[in-house]
């Protein structure tokens, strides 16, 4: 890996995981911690 | 589905600054455990109970630095409609769960904030999404350069301490 990229890892309704430095990409699990930022809506009716 | 709300809510889709506060009807997504790979998925309510939809998720999130790739993978129980930065790269309406991997997305990331919304429609049984955004970026130059700099000046006072305490000669 080139030490001046980063790998951003966010899953989608977990945390916003900023893996700088350590090329790991996290598989989608139990393993990344939850995220509760993410914002939602719903349901919608109409 | 939906329609009617999205003509209202225009830019949930598109806008990072779009009200999603809890006074304007939003609140947190709530995980719930599957039985099945992707373990945590999300919902609304955090349950998965059926009929609960369309429902709407944004996330905004920053990238330090200049993105090289994006490749997001995404799970949907039934259908969805997911923007990065206002642009659809994920259009699902078969009605069945579906998985999706490796979709590329890079051309739509961008330094600094950006934004990620999901309209998700079950249409029979359970409902959820799951997924993740893998990014590749170059950092900052602002940081390094600080601390290249804090490294320099702390280098430079150590070597001055060191000629003062030297004996003259």
């Amino acid at each position: 890996m080139n030490a001046r990229t980063a790998t951003l890892t966010s899953a989608l309704g977990f945390t916003l995981i900023f893996n700088q430095y350590a090329n790991a990409i996290v598989p989608f699990s139990e393993a990344i911690p939850v995220d509760t930022t993410w914002r939602a809506i719903g349901p919608v009716v109409t | 589905m939906g329609l009617a709300w999205e003509a209202s809510h225009v830019g949930w889709n598109t806008l990072v600054g779009f009200d999603d506060s809890d006074a304007a009807g939003w609140t947190n997504a709530i995980s719930v455990v599957h039985p099945t790979e992707p373990f945590i998925r999300f919902w609304v309510d955090g349950t998965e109970t059926a009929g609960s939809s369309p429902a709407y998720f944004r996330k905004v999130f920053n990238i330090p630095g200049s993105p090289t790739g994006g490749f997001l993978d995404f799970v949907v129980d039934d259908d969805a409609k997911l923007y990065v930065n206002g642009h659809l790269v994920i259009d699902d309406s078969n009605s069945l769960a579906n998985f999706f991997t490796g979709v590329d997305v890079s051309q739509w990331l961008k330094s600094g904030v950006n934004l990620i919304a999901v309209k998700a429609q079950d249409q029979q049984g359970a409902q959820s999404i799951s997924g993740q955004l893998n990014v590749t970026f170059v950092p900052e130059p602002g940081s390094a350069t600080i601390a290249a700099a804090g490294l320099l000046a702390a280098a430079c006072i150590r070597q001055k301490r060191t000629r003062s305490r030297q004996p003259a000669a």
